[in-house]
């Protein structure tokens, strides 16, 4: 009976930790602190100011001081070496390339590192184009980023956006180019509105990138290509579901009740809900909708446009004529199959139906198409069933058109194609919607914060009725958002920062200061450290909103760089002065996420192409249930060893070792992973054909480069778990090596062939290693 | 599919649990829950699973479900809901505007039934012609004629049915059972998924996703051809003394990692993996190798025939499963003719036809073995689809999709037998009498689990989240269909 309880007591736990269903939190003015503006914070002075490099340590030391707790020692060199490549870049340490001469001649020794090598390697991994990769990955989830159109509901059926990916390179080079986070946002919220674009003959790279980065805008799924789903009610929905996603991202809250009623736990009202969506109305106008397919624009000059439009047009109306040729032997065919069964149809309604027949089903009346349902069965022929009895003539003419078809489509061009953000139409008056169904308006709202991120002396933007009378192209509401969401001393802008700052933190320590990153709200969890997260966040705006400044801080600290192994002494203390583990008196052990697997995997075995950018490298669905990379549809065959970034981004069948390791689904957006050590993971990385591949690449470098066992193994542990071998270690391994050698050799493999393979299966068994898995 | 963690129960929000979760939760007053982990770790290795067999609330009719689940929305009034009224107007425009969801059915007349309706079994509960197999078991099933969903698209309904809301996002059902109850057998997973090999449903994985529920709640696709589970064999052979001398040399190594971390738990989850991996192998081998069934058994789920092979084989699979300890097996249908084999926009004559000889003869074994094998009282078999059909015709004589109403089956597992549930209006379109949502049946289900439906519960975003989110949805358990 012990775990029902468990149930039980969570259960109540979370409920009354909470406002009570029926009473709402909306309307009634709070002081939650995430809304505050942020406050001057004074940086503690300690008596020991042995361990305090920065004012981060400061914060941390000061906490730690008062219930008698202390920083662990740092960690290892090869440990902390190993901790920063996967922080910043993502990858593993590569000993001869990323970290250059110095640090890898102190690489296998454990010597001490002089003082200026940590900062070295900081700048040189901040400075790395893998940093922006590496980031964009935590920005993309955190947007809800995919490459595909629509719910991505079938596995076999890939909706490819074409040239989204734009937005995902965009990303990658604003944080290489460490473009301030202000700036950053306002592009990605209202570029449309910065780059002039309406009625140039054709786009400059600075207005392709500033309509390239609204496909932030672009997250939330959109069917309205289907022409089923593109109705009012999906229109409305995927309003919804855009500010949702706008809420999550850069206000760390969850709007999602406040859709159909004032929110029960946090203080946003409807009104708050609809004034926000308000801001979006006029580029995802419901009054005039786009369907996706219309909603791209075409990157082109605008008398190269009409030539491809023109071209295309033509094709067009060549297939369509090849059609009808084709339609003419099916109508012939169709004419003698029917002959021979009409006679099943009863005498009575026979002549009717060899009318409904011979029909088109669009022309039919409702007559007609029930008379042809109810004797299908004799009326309705299938295209197989007609090409089967085909004379050898006709059926080298049909096949003859097919491929005249397939000839005429293979000519087709595409214009490279943006999936841009921007006003359109007339906007409509927006209301809050009862229930959230938006057929039941009740009052109408103007764009504005909601009520508690909204500070004095920030001005909302134009309400879409000022902008008409105007009569002029008004500003949109997009721009007023991005200004006041990063207006200098609002609340808005704490909220944003902390956010951001909140997930940095997160990426850096496995958990937030405020460990819901998700939900800053008041159903969220309270910051352990309020003071730093405040001064952090207040260091980010102080510094022009820069991302790089802001991890260099924190990597730089003296807790960052402690040990993920504390001293058992410490351990004891911690028991009774933190039981909870709060207090940051140690780093964590952490696994790599699931893009970091598949990227060390490659890395270690020189197989990572490190090409940027471009379109995503396909994936297929095989019967097994797996997916891997389509290795028939790549553009070239180094494709399939790029990074797992520009690997096609599903939202539901993602390839399966980054599915294994958690990659999550992205329905909506994701701040935070979770990591699971589940059985399928040792299952991939015991069998998988690409794990295997990667050990067999891993053994062949390290034997190109060292010519005995004892070399061979310090190589490979250096590789995989970027430190040397322990004597113990270093022994079971050479024996291991020797037994599988013997076995091999025994087996009646050639010397040659049985040394290879005796290294391929340790090389096998270190990447199966939970230490291969870790952030240490 | 197993972790050496606590029990998922003390997950935080969101996220997977860990020990550093749990302490951490019973820092927040829960100090008797460490203290209960804490023994169980000590206890030994099964008592840390997340798979332990947990006691439900109350003494329960059901260990197990079956879900045979009828992607596309099989047409009530062709199967399970005889209409007279729709053939005595058959062609007559219907006095009500139908909520249609494509074009087709503009002219809003009624159709008639082309298939008979006749009384079966001892119970007289009336089905067509169209499914003979299920009227042969009509003494066994509960009938629900009132069932009605929140939407009348199919992945917004087929996630209704499979996790309680439209939306997408949320846990399945048989995550949820599987989070509450554990498994039985240590060796497989908990929550299994048969499929046709050939593809997905439409929705796909959307229908057995855990959601923020750990990640060992998930279902787990179980293959009736090639390797059952992935990657449960090696790609390339490898030799017997090979793989032991790794797994050994693994185990020191990891061992040796651990004690630099002895508070992590995921350290020993990986070590004991790697055993469960090789348990796996041998009991996924025995469970699922159905060749050595009798050829009578066989014949029984249609397994010698082209038609009903591929649905049988995974109805047969599903009883071997239930039968080795599994809670949940989730049983999909073809993906042809379509990914929702049973959505009859055009022909419900033909297009039912084929559908129904698809998958009436296995999915009536299944519930004829189980209870000849004594395993009915204690499994739930769910036949369903995500929605029903219009009164009116589309295409000619076709039905367009209909959130208002639909019939499904239920047997075993304490349900009444040879009992029908709720009625429609005189035409089918929408429910009227007993009407039941839904949450309420996912409330039944639960409860014939012995499980409270508003107490199995995750927090998530400060929301003590549940699958029935009773509160909101108003979901109850419906007495009425218990034995």
């Amino acid at each position: 009976m012990r775990p029902r309880q468990h149930l039980v007591l969570l259960a109540m736990g979370a409920l009354l930790c909470l406002t009570g269903p029926g009473e709402s939190a909306a309307g009634t003015a709070t002081n939650h602190w995430a809304f505050q503006p942020l406050a001057p914070q004074v940086v503690p002075i300690l008596k020991d100011k042995s361990r305090v490099r920065n004012a981060v340590d400061a914060f941390v030391l000061a906490r730690l001081e008062a219930v008698g707790l202390s920083l662990s020692p740092a960690a290892p060199p090869s440990s902390l070496i190993r901790r920063l490549n996967f922080d910043l870049t993502g990858l593993p340490p590569t000993p001869d390339k990323i970290h250059g001469a110095e640090a890898f001649q102190r690489f296998g020794g454990e010597l001490h590192l002089e003082n200026s090598a940590i900062p070295r390697l900081v700048d040189r991994l901040n400075a790395s184009p893998q940093f922006g990769e590496r980031w964009a990955r935590w920005w993309l989830d955190a947007v809800g980023y995919v490459d595909v159109m629509g719910m991505d509901n079938d596995a076999g059926i890939i909706k490819l956006g074409d040239g989204k990916w734009r937005y995902r390179d965009y990303v990658v080079q604003s944080l290489n180019a460490d473009k301030p986070f202000d700036r950053f946002l306002l592009e990605q919220l209202a570029g449309d509105e910065l780059a002039g674009w309406r009625g140039a003959d054709g786009f400059t790279e600075e207005m392709r990138t500033l309509l390239v980065a609204t496909g932030f805008l672009r997250a939330a799924p959109d069917d309205t290509d289907e022409n089923e789903l593109n109705t009012p009610e999906v229109h409305h929905a995927q309003l919804q579901q855009s500010v949702e996603n706008l809420g999550q991202t850069l206000l760390g809250l969850t709007l999602n009740c406040a859709r159909c009623h004032d929110h029960k736990y946090e203080p946003i009202s409807q009104a708050d809900y609809y004034g926000l969506l308000a801001h979006l109305v006029p580029a995802f106008n419901p009054a005039a909708w786009l369907q996706p397919k219309d909603r791209v624009l075409a990157d082109l000059p605008k008398p190269q446009k009409a030539d491809l439009d023109r071209h295309n047009a033509a094709l067009d109306k060549e297939v369509e004529a090849l059609r009808q040729q084709q339609q003419a032997i099916r109508d012939r065919y169709r004419d003698l199959l029917l002959e021979a069964r009409l006679p099943h149809v009863p005498a009575a309604v026979r002549a009717e139906a060899k009318i409904a027949a011979r029909t088109p089903f669009e022309k039919r009346t409702e007559e007609q198409r029930r008379l042809a349902g109810r004797f299908e069965r004799w009326l309705r022929f299938t295209t197989d069933e007609i090409k089967v009895t085909l004379t050898s003539v006709d059926r080298t003419e049909w096949d003859r058109i097919d491929r005249e078809i397939a000839a005429v489509n293979a000519r087709r061009k595409s214009p490279p194609l943006i999936h841009a953000v921007y006003d359109h139409g007339k906007p409509p008056t927006v209301h809050v919607l009862r229930r959230g169904e938006f057929d039941k308006p009740a009052q109408a709202v103007v764009p504005t914060l909601p009520t508690e991120l909204r500070s004095a002396g920030v001005r909302p933007a134009p309400p879409a009725s000022a902008q008409l009378e105007q009569q002029r192209p008004a500003p949109s509401p997009r721009l007023a958002l991005a200004q006041q969401l990063t207006a200098p001393d609002s609340r808005a802008a704490a909220l944003v920062a902390r956010v951001i700052v909140n997930r940095v933190w997160q990426q850096l320590f496995g958990r937030g200061l405020v460990e819901t990153s998700d939900n800053l709200g008041v159903s969220g969890a309270r910051p352990t450290h309020p003071e730093l997260l405040d001064w952090l966040a207040g260091e980010f705006i102080r510094g022009g909103w820069r991302l790089k400044p802001l991890v260099r801080l924190i990597v730089e600290s003296s807790v960052y760089q402690q040990t993920a192994s504390p001293p058992a002494a410490l351990v004891a203390r911690a028991a009774k002065s933190d039981p909870d583990g709060l207090w940051l008196w140690h780093q964590r052990l952490r696994r790599l996420e699931s893009e970091m697997v598949r990227d060390s995997l490659l890395a270690v075995g020189g197989q990572l192409d490190l090409t940027p950018g471009g379109p995503p490298v396909l994936t297929t669905n095989l019967a097994d249930g797996s997916v891997v990379v389509h290795v028939d549809a790549l553009r070239r065959p180094e494709d399939q060893f790029r990074r797992s970034l520009y690997l096609l981004q599903r939202r539901n069948y993602h390839p399966s070792l980054l599915a294994t390791f958690d990659q999550p689904t992205l329905n909506a957006t994701c701040s935070r992973r979770s990591p699971s050590a589940v059985v399928s993971q040792s299952l991939t990385m015991l069998n998988d054909a690409f794990v295997l591949d990667a050990a067999r690449a891993l053994a062949a470098r390290i034997c190109a480069a060292q010519p005995d066992t004892a070399g061979r193994l310090a190589t490979a542990f250096r590789l995989a778990l970027s430190r040397p071998p322990t004597a113990t270690e270093a022994k079971w391994c050479r024996e291991a090596v020797e037994a599988e050698g013997v076995q091999r050799l025994l087996a009646g493999e050639s010397t040659e062939a049985a040394r290879t393979q005796a290294m391929a299966h340790l090389c096998h068994t270190l990447l199966n290693t939970s230490e291969f898995l870790s952030i240490p | 599919m197993n972790t050496s963690s606590p029990p998922p129960i003390a997950g935080t929000r969101g996220g997977c649990a860990s020990r550093r979760d749990l302490l951490r939760a019973s820092g927040l007053g829960f100090g008797a829950l460490a203290l209960d982990f804490l023994i169980a770790r000590e206890a030994g290795a099964a008592a840390a699973s997340p798979f332990t067999p947990r006691a439900p609330g109350f003494a329960p009719p059901a260990r197990a479900v079956i879900l045979l689940m009828q992607s596309g929305g099989p047409s009530q009034m062709d199967l399970f809901d005889p209409k007279p009224e729709l053939g005595r107007f058959d062609g007559k425009v219907h006095s009500e505007r139908v909520e249609m969801f494509q074009k087709g059915s503009e002219a809003n007349r009624l159709l008639g039934s082309p298939w008979r309706f006749a009384p079966r079994g001892q119970c007289g509960m009336a089905m067509s012609d169209a499914i003979p197999h299920l009227a042969g078991v009509a003494d066994d099933v509960t009938l629900v004629r009132s069932m009605h969903t929140g939407h009348n698209n199919h992945t917004e309904a087929l996630v209704m049915l499979n996790t309680g809301k439209i939306f997408t996002g949320r846990p399945a059902l048989g995550s949820w059972v599987s989070y509450a109850l554990g498994t039985e057998n240590q060796n497989l997973p908990a929550y299994v998924v048969l499929r046709d090999p050939a593809g997905y449903n439409t929705s796909g994985t959307l229908l057995w996703q855990n959601a923020w529920l750990p990640a060992v709640h998930r279902g787990t696709e179980v293959s009736t051809r090639g390797a059952p589970v992935l990657h449960l064999h090696p790609t390339q052979p490898v030799a017997d003394e090979s793989r032991r001398a790794q797994l050994n040399l693994l185990a020191r190594l990891n061992r040796e990692h651990q004690q630099t971390y002895p508070g992590e738990p995921d350290l020993e989850a990986r070590i004991r993996n790697y055993e469960l991996a090789a348990r796996m192998q041998l009991a996924a081998a025995g469970t699922l190798d159905w060749e050595r069934e009798s050829p009578a058994m066989k014949r029984l789920y249609g397994l010698d025939d082209q038609a009903t092979r591929g649905y049988g084989l995974r109805c047969l699979m599903a009883r071997r499963l239930v039968e080795s300890g599994v809670r949940f097996v989730q049983v999909f249908p073809p993906v042809k003719p379509q990914f929702q084999p049973w959505d009859t926009h055009r022909n419900v004559d033909t297009e039912l036809a084929e559908i129904a000889a698809y998958t009436d003869l296995p999915s009536a074994a299944l519930i004829r073995d189980l209870k000849a094998r004594g395993l009915l009282d204690s499994t739930i078999v769910v036949w369903a689809g995500e929605f029903g059909r219009l009164p009116v015709s589309q295409n000619g004589i076709g039905r367009d999709h209909n959130r208002n109403a639909f019939s499904l089956l239920l047997a075993g597992g304490g349900f009444k037998r040879g009992h029908t549930h709720g009625a429609t209006d005189d035409f089918g379109y929408r429910a009227v009498q007993d009407r039941v949502s839904v949450p309420d049946l996912h409330a039944t289900l639960l409860h014939q689990l012995g499980l409270d439906h508003r107490q199995v519960s995750f927090p998530l975003h400060g929301r003590a989240e549940t699958l029935t989110d009773a509160e909101v949805t108003g979901a109850r358990v419906v007495q009425e269909v218990l034995g």
